[in-house]
């Protein structure tokens, strides 16, 4: 097959080669003969051998008419005469219609034999007037002597004019037959490339054809393994159910504490294999396309949350608890599919906590340009041997008989991540940390926040204001924040009310600074909720903040 | 020898210097001995219709050079002469649409006007700074800028180089 279309492909070049090839050849023979014509009719020297015949003429006639003593011929009209006949022998030697005519008049000399006796008797024309009628009549045959020499040489121009002419129209003939020749081999080659494309053209037409067939069984066939997978995953979940459903029953108050551990062993067992049994599903589901994606609004807080939750089992096995962490400027919400977002992180953490011996572990959530950039950090443990970012990072895939169990919960992360348009990435951080980091794009919800700080020096009181303010619109100030605080709340009373007050005031001009409690000094403060707290007291300040 | 009068004054009053001498003269003979190229024109009225210029009269124009090359020379050559148009803007060209060249030994060509206002034909008087001889295709030779114009190359513009020029008239 693939010396077929080597010889394919050779004989198209051959052909549009000899085509090219033809077309210039017959390109290079139209020129040379345009050039020929051109040469021909520009170069008029016949017409200039018989000029010269018909000049001599002319003076030997005004010779003959002077002698005659014509009236109106003068001795300067016969001098006239002789300096045109002059002109005439002259043009012969200059030009390329004097070297024309001198290539035919090479044998006789005819004109130079002409020349020689014009210089001979030119005295004698110009002392014509003196010498008289004698003189001219004298004259008349040196004349008369070249008359058939020039004759011959005008036949002469005339016959090899002719014969060049024949030759250029045998050379116009043959160039058309020529091209006439080369048209016709250049429409068969033509003809043949057709052939060659039409039969090149079926034949990969057959070619797309089959591959098209084999394509569609091979996706037949991946999609009916899919569907065995999850009708097989689901099978198998079902019974395995109703066998946790049976541990938990059996987990009776008084039972020695041997048979509790094997029972919580045989759940813990049962969980993992529902949990490989959901991958499996979710990674067919993924294959198939067939895994629908639900966005809505959620906080990133409470991402981490989960995710540290999700993962705690595992980390309290592994004697290496998550610490989770979310960056200020962080929105408090954004827009996604929280559990999938969840269960790529958790099989991230799982992986490197069960494969790279990880400790230090943190998860830390930031936002930046328009991704959700959730930051797994670790350093990098002893007992990490088996530990593979290409599983992390989708390196080729590998057969199926060498897909380890281990790498399904890494595969899943990773479609889950590509599914949601985001990307993982694995950097190092120094302090032989390694990061892997999970970009995904997220839309953050844009709502009429405000921002509170509170300043209580009882965590009580604290606790109590945060409880009360609480909701959707509410966003509490933390240290580092760049956005400044709308409201703050301060702990009225005491010693520290004015220095507070002073730093509050400083740090955050445009605020209203609400005193909790009654201040000790008004100065300062735009007002104060009494003590004990209300809810409505507090919200009101908010609604107003909202209002104005 | 430096003269008082501008070119184009001085060509005029020659002309008319040469028209009355041979409005003058019994039977309107020509002065032959003087007279280098006849200008006549068909369209203007009797009396008026014929100038005649003597070498002088033809130097005095502004001359224009031409270098190039024609079938009878040898390579680049300089031709100087005044232009063709000017020399026919000395009787006016009236309603004439062509003109024909006449050489001393009645050969003639005839051509558009407006050949003459499109490519800057002259009269050459001289070749490569030397007076042109009546043994050298002289007086007056016509020349084409065949160098500069594609087109004149055609061999129908040969044909017009015609020498010895000694009429021209307008039709």
């Amino acid at each position: 097959m693939k010396a077929h279309g080597w010889i394919t492909r050779g004989l198209a070049l051959v052909v549009i080669l000899s085509i090219a090839g033809l077309a210039g050849m017959g390109l290079h023979a139209f020129r040379k003969d345009l050039s020929a014509l051109q040469r021909a009719t520009k170069e008029t020297i016949l017409w200039s051998a018989a000029q010269l015949e018909f000049e001599m003429a002319r003076f030997t006639q005004a010779l003959a008419e002077y002698a005659a003593d014509a009236p109106d011929m003068s001795a300067q009209t016969v001098n006239n005469r002789f300096d045109v006949l002059w002109s005439r022998v002259a043009t012969f030697k200059t030009g390329d219609v004097g070297r024309r005519l001198s290539e035919y008049d090479a044998q006789s000399q005819a004109v130079e034999a002409l020349f020689e006796d014009m210089k001979a008797v030119e005295p004698r024309v110009v002392g014509l007037r003196d010498s008289g009628a004698p003189a001219a009549l004298a004259m008349i045959p040196i004349f008369q002597a070249h008359v058939e020499p020039l004759r011959q040489l005008t036949l002469s121009v005339l016959h090899g004019e002719e014969s060049k002419a024949a030759e250029m129209r045998d050379n116009v003939r043959a160039s058309a037959q020529m091209t006439a020749i080369l048209s016709f081999a250049a429409v068969v080659l033509s003809i043949l490339g057709m052939i060659v494309l039409a039969v090149e053209v079926r034949r990969f037409r057959r070619l797309a054809a089959s591959n098209l067939a084999l394509a569609e069984d091979a996706e037949r066939a991946n999609l009916a393994k899919s569907r065995f997978l999850a009708m097989m995953s689901h099978e198998l979940r079902t019974p395995m159910n109703g066998v946790l459903g049976l541990l938990a029953l059996a987990k009776q108050p008084g039972l020695p504490r041997s048979q509790l551990r094997l029972i919580e062993q045989a759940e813990h067992s049962g969980r993992q294999m529902i949990g490989m049994l959901a991958d499996i599903l979710d990674f067919s589901a993924i294959q198939d396309d067939r895994l629908e994606l639900q966005p809505g609004p959620f906080a990133p807080v409470d991402l981490a949350r989960e995710v540290q939750g999700m993962s705690d089992p595992v980390a309290r096995r592994e004697g290496t608890p998550l610490a989770v962490a979310t960056d200020g400027d962080c929105p408090r919400e954004v827009v996604g599919d929280l559990p999938r977002m969840r269960q790529a992180l958790s099989h991230l953490v799982a992986y490197v906590l069960s494969n790279a011996g990880a400790h230090d572990l943190r998860l830390d959530l930031s936002y930046a340009r328009g991704n959700l950039v959730s930051v797994l950090s670790f350093s990098y443990g002893a007992g990490g041997a088996t530990w593979r970012p290409e599983l992390i990072l989708g390196a080729p895939e590998r057969g199926a008989d060498q897909f380890a169990s281990d790498a399904l919960g890494p595969a899943v992360a990773r479609m889950l991540v590509e599914r949601m348009g985001g990307e993982i990435s694995l950097e190092s951080i120094g302090d032989e940390r390694i990061a892997v980091v999970v970009r995904i794009p997220a839309e953050a919800v844009v709502r009429d926040e405000t921002c509170v700080r509170l300043e209580t020096r009882s965590a009580a009181l604290g606790m109590i204001a945060r409880s009360f303010l609480k909701g959707p619109d509410i966003l509490f100030h933390e240290d580092g924040m760049s956005r400044p605080a709308d409201i703050v709340f301060i702990e009225a009373g005491g010693e520290e009310e004015q220095i507070q007050l002073a730093i509050a005031r400083r740090a955050f001009p445009e605020a209203r600074i609400i005193g909790l409690g009654r201040p000790g000094s008004f100065e300062g403060f735009d007002d104060y909720v009494d003590l004990p707290l209300k809810p409505g007291a507090l919200q009101y300040w908010v609604s107003t903040r909202i209002a104005s | 020898m430096t003269n008082a009068f501008p070119p184009v004054l001085r060509i005029g009053l020659r002309a008319i210097a040469i028209i009355t001498a041979l409005a003058a003269m019994p039977g309107g003979a020509a002065l032959a001995q003087e007279t280098m190229l006849t200008l006549s024109n068909a369209n203007l009225p009797a009396g008026s219709n014929t100038v005649m210029l003597d070498e002088q009269a033809l130097e005095d124009m502004p001359q224009r050079t031409l270098n190039t090359t024609n079938e009878f020379v040898d390579g680049k050559t300089d031709f100087t002469g005044p232009l063709a148009r000017d020399v026919i803007s000395l009787i006016g060209r009236g309603s004439a649409t062509r003109v024909r060249l006449t050489a001393v030994n009645d050969y003639t060509v005839e051509v558009d006007l407006a050949e003459f206002e499109q490519y800057d034909v002259i009269f050459a008087l001289a070749m490569n700074g030397e007076r042109l001889s009546l043994r050298d295709k002289g007086p007056i030779w016509v020349i084409y800028p065949m160098d500069d114009h594609a087109e004149l190359q055609d061999p129908s513009y040969n044909n017009r180089l015609i020498w010895q020029l000694v009429k021209v008239e307008l039709k």
